[in-house]
């Protein structure tokens, strides 16, 4: 995605979760309402809340939703550095984009496909590991448990 | 699990909600999220999580760096009402181990399919078996709490309430 493809995505799920480290070095979330910076610089301005002490440096924006039965997933992904403008204002500057699930319609569907499929192939080869049947019974049976109305 | 200093709220927010943002360590120190749905196994104190080996990333990240998060920030479909943000930082571990079918994986892949109910078509028919039969080839992740944040209301504009529970929530 170009920046201004980036920029129409994120307008379309409104807020996105910044993530960062903390002063302990941990992953720490910040659900947030990133801007596109009106100067024209390929950056996110952020209100990064009091509560949520992310500290600058490589840091991360994840942007998803899904409906009431966790369908019409939607997501996408940008890496980049956060840099603290204000006190409360910081900057996202992505360097790298990754898309996600309903991102790019039927073409991308088929890409994450052949994709997986790949990616599959080459973590067993690199194991020697034969591709493992799948136990689609089993499978079944768990289907049988929702209709059953398991709830575990 | 040590229900007596988990607050019911957040207990109920583990429970509910369809997803979190599970972030792991990249390479270069990125934390990268992506939404995951999760599993609290109560008798061990540990969350459940997992991936497809045609998915590896998030299982490559914690075999390299172990730290990670569980942001529950996202109520859609829980059917709480002004459920708090949770946050579980804490210590993982993705063993080198392709799974089909676990026992393990169990309650979490019911309670996924009772959630997601349109996901049957991935399994139901012969061509989108053929297709994503990698999708069902599986690695387990296991999340080691170590801080559990939270804020009221969602609200991170206010200090969180804090839980420090190392060694996990047994």
């Amino acid at each position: 995605m170009d920046w201004a493809e980036v920029v129409k995505e994120s307008a379309h799920f409104g807020q996105g979760v910044l993530t960062g480290l903390d002063e302990s070095g941990y992953p720490i979330g910040v659900r947030c309402t990133p801007t596109a910076d009106p100067s024209g610089e390929h950056r996110f301005l952020v209100d990064v809340p009091e509560g949520a002490a992310v500290r600058p440096g490589r840091a991360g924006m994840v942007f998803h939703r899904h409906d009431e039965q966790l369908w019409n997933l939607r997501s996408f992904i940008a890496r980049g550095v956060l840099a603290r403008e204000t006190d409360s204002t910081y900057s996202f500057t992505p360097d790298r984009v990754v898309g996600g699930a309903g991102i790019g319609g039927v073409v991308e569907l088929v890409r994450f496909m052949r994709r997986g499929r790949r990616t599959t192939k080459r973590y067993l080869a690199a194991r020697s590991l034969p591709r493992p049947k799948i136990p689609w019974d089993w499978i079944k049976g768990l289907w049988a448990e929702v209709d059953a109305g398991a709830d575990p | 699990m040590n229900e007596k200093i988990l607050p019911p709220e957040v207990h109920a927010v583990f429970r509910s909600f369809r997803t979190c943002e599970f972030s792991t360590l990249a390479k270069d120190e990125t934390p990268i999220a992506w939404p995951t749905a999760s599993w609290l196994d109560e008798e061990r104190g540990i969350f459940v999580l997992t991936t497809s080996i045609g998915l590896p990333d998030k299982a490559f990240n914690i075999r390299r760096d172990p730290r990670v998060s569980l942001f529950f920030s996202d109520p859609t479909g829980s059917g709480l009402t002004d459920p708090p943000s949770v946050l579980v930082q804490g210590d993982a571990e993705a063993p080198d181990e392709v799974v089909t079918s676990s026992e393990e994986l169990r309650p979490l892949a019911v309670t996924t399919f009772a959630r997601q109910p349109k996901a049957r078509l991935y399994s139901d028919h012969a061509l989108t078996r053929y297709l994503f039969d990698w999708y069902y080839m599986r690695l387990i992740i296991r999340v080691t709490p170590r801080r559990i944040l939270w804020w009221d209301h969602g609200d991170q504009h206010r200090a969180p309430h804090e839980l420090e529970v190392a060694g996990g929530l047994g």
